[in-house]
């Protein structure tokens, strides 16, 4: 059962029932929780959670520093956007 | 918290410091919620440019649900929106449908703004954060 748990989640009503032992596992492995049979979540570790986000805010300044660079070499800039907005209609002044 | 794109589209500005002021800002958010509209008005000013490069590198940050959470334009913040516009309307204040839809999101969603036009999202009685000042 437990092998069948790993690769495919625990189903939310046990994963509530039986929450000490996944924090515990989730020590060794990420464990997976499951929403109608579909997987929704997991339990992971707090080092996994902090090279989770490490990953998450390295690969975010990637991306901006690639935006940044693409900019000032194509010569794009927000200064020329000019307005953003549809226009609004005059109205009528009574 | 949502981003408006008055601090979204610095991060494509001529002056370094504040292109780097957007990533930074960025980076310290665990989340970046934006709306549909937000990406709409910067997808609109690198087109007006015709932009090729910068444009592919952006949708391809679009793409990237692990980056972005945008929220998209729904009923619900159809309605908020509407609303505002009727109430403001009878004070003779006509706002912009863009920055409706998108005070209309953080509304909905329950979360502060950032933005460098304090005074387009004033009507909404929402937390407004000014980033950069």
């Amino acid at each position: 059962m437990s092998s069948v748990r790993k690769s495919e989640g625990w189903p939310l009503s046990e994963a509530k029932a039986r929450i000490s032992e996944l924090v515990r596992l989730a020590q060794k492995e990420p464990q997976r929780v499951q929403v109608s049979g579909e997987p929704a979540g997991a339990f992971i570790s707090e080092k996994d959670l902090q090279l989770l986000m490490e990953i998450k805010k390295q690969k975010m300044a990637k991306m901006l520093d690639r935006l940044i660079r693409s900019s000032q070499e194509e010569g794009i800039h927000s200064e020329d956007f000019g307005e953003l907005r549809g226009p609004i209609k005059d109205i009528e002044l009574k | 918290m949502i981003i408006d794109t008055s601090v979204l589209s610095p991060l494509f500005s001529k002056d370094p410091k504040k292109q780097a002021q957007v990533a930074n800002f960025l980076q310290q958010q665990p989340r970046i919620l934006t709306s549909a509209i937000v990406i709409m008005e910067i997808e609109f000013g690198l087109q007006k440019l015709g932009s090729k490069k910068v444009l592919a590198d952006f949708h391809e940050f679009l793409e990237d649900e692990t980056l972005l959470d945008i929220i998209a334009v729904d009923t619900q913040i159809t309605l908020l929106a509407a609303k505002k516009r009727a109430e403001m309307q009878k004070k003779g204040i006509i706002l912009h449908t863009e920055d409706l839809l998108i005070g209309a999101t953080a509304k909905m969603l329950g979360v502060p703004i950032a933005t460098q036009n304090r005074q387009d999202f004033e009507p909404w009685n929402i937390e407004i954060i000014s980033p950069f000042s």
